[in-house]
């Protein structure tokens, strides 16, 4: 699964996710994409499982691309743990995402294989999505 | 000469944050006019003839904008006592909503129809490759390439036909004929625009294998 290999700080503050994803909102290295339409946060294991889901839908000959990286350390406390006393252990890594920002995209198979195949990606992830054709790709 | 498409704009008093938001808001584009004499001119453009436009001339077409003077803007073209001006312009750039999808800055770009310009135009790929049918993938190296021309004689876009190519052939810059008068500016680059791949065999492997460990690992 994806996670840094290093970090300066093993911990963070929450935060609040506010605003659109000017970056990163073009499908620009595939044909189509899919696209948040919702904040949210996708962890290292969301955004490995919708791309498994993908990979073996379109099974040869097609290239896809995750354009998200889950660098964001969360935290957990243990179960039956009284609140306070420290911010609890780092259980994984997630990817903030705003929305417009283009999550995987896919490339080198038929557009109609590609559209299932990232429908059934974003059925693993916690954050409704659009499918996105590049301008032309459908033709 | 075949007539250009046009477009009217108006002269935009609204200007910044707030005021473009409630143009957006009535339904116009807040837009830009600029040329290489050092004219700005802020407009603003109903979205609908503006989307309409952009798919017929692109961002390689000339066509005639014609900006209706705003006497309450005080611009350039209102200060000159003009009703309103046709002047030849392209389409430079087009932000887009990054959610909904639509227009919401537009960049006209004046051009001197005696001038050339470089301006890139969009690569269209015509027919199936050879490769293809023998399982090879064809892939896009360059979507747009960079022209020099006059800017009434730039093409709407560069047809390759790949009816051709076998499996790890490649169409590159220099094989691609033009129009008279039209020049690539990277033609000695040697840059690869379109080729057909072999299938990667050893990738799915990789995947397949990863996968069947995955199970074992989860229940660890």
């Amino acid at each position: 699964m994806l996670s840094p290999r290093r970090v300066r700080f093993r911990k963070r503050q929450k935060g609040r996710l506010r605003g659109k994803a000017h970056r990163g909102s073009t499908v620009s290295f595939g044909d189509i994409g899919l696209k948040t339409l919702e904040h949210g946060k996708l962890t290292s294991q969301q955004i490995e499982s919708a791309r498994v889901a993908i990979m073996r839908h379109i099974k040869r000959g097609g290239k896809v691309w995750i354009r998200v990286f889950p660098d964001y350390p969360v935290t957990k406390k243990p179960a039956e743990v009284r609140m306070g006393k420290g911010k609890g252990a780092p259980e994984g890594w997630c990817a903030p995402v705003k929305p417009g920002r283009v999550l995987y995209e896919v490339k080198g198979v038929s557009i109609a294989l590609a559209k299932e195949a990232l429908t059934r990606a974003m059925h693993k992830l916690p954050v409704k999505c659009a499918i996105v054709v590049k301008e032309g790709a459908e033709s | 000469m075949a007539e250009l498409q046009s477009l009217s704009v108006q002269e935009r008093i609204k200007k910044g944050k707030g005021g473009s938001r409630e143009l957006r808001r009535q339904g116009f584009v807040p837009g830009v006019y600029y040329d290489q004499k050092s004219t700005n001119i802020p407009v603003r453009v109903m979205s609908l003839p503006l989307v309409k436009l952009y798919e017929k001339v692109g961002s390689s077409r000339v066509f005639d904008l014609m900006i209706e003077a705003n006497p309450d803007a005080a611009g350039p073209i209102s200060s000159e006592g003009k009703g309103h001006v046709k002047l030849p312009a392209l389409i430079w750039d087009i932000q887009y909503d990054p959610v909904k999808g639509y227009p919401v800055h537009v960049d006209f770009f004046g051009v001197d129809l005696d001038k050339p310009i470089r301006v890139m135009v969009p690569v269209e790929v015509k027919g199936r490759a050879r490769g293809q049918e023998e399982g090879g993938t064809l892939v896009v190296f360059r979507e747009s390439l960079e022209v020099h021309a006059l800017p009434l004689a730039i093409p709407e876009s560069i047809a390759l036909d790949v009816s051709g190519l076998a499996i790890n052939e490649n169409i590159h810059v220099e094989q691609i004929s033009l129009p008279e008068g039209v020049e690539f500016t990277n033609a000695d680059e040697g840059l690869a625009v379109v080729g057909v791949v072999a299938p990667a065999a050893e990738e799915v492997e990789e995947e397949e294998t990863e996968e069947a460990v995955e199970p074992a690992a989860a229940e660890d």
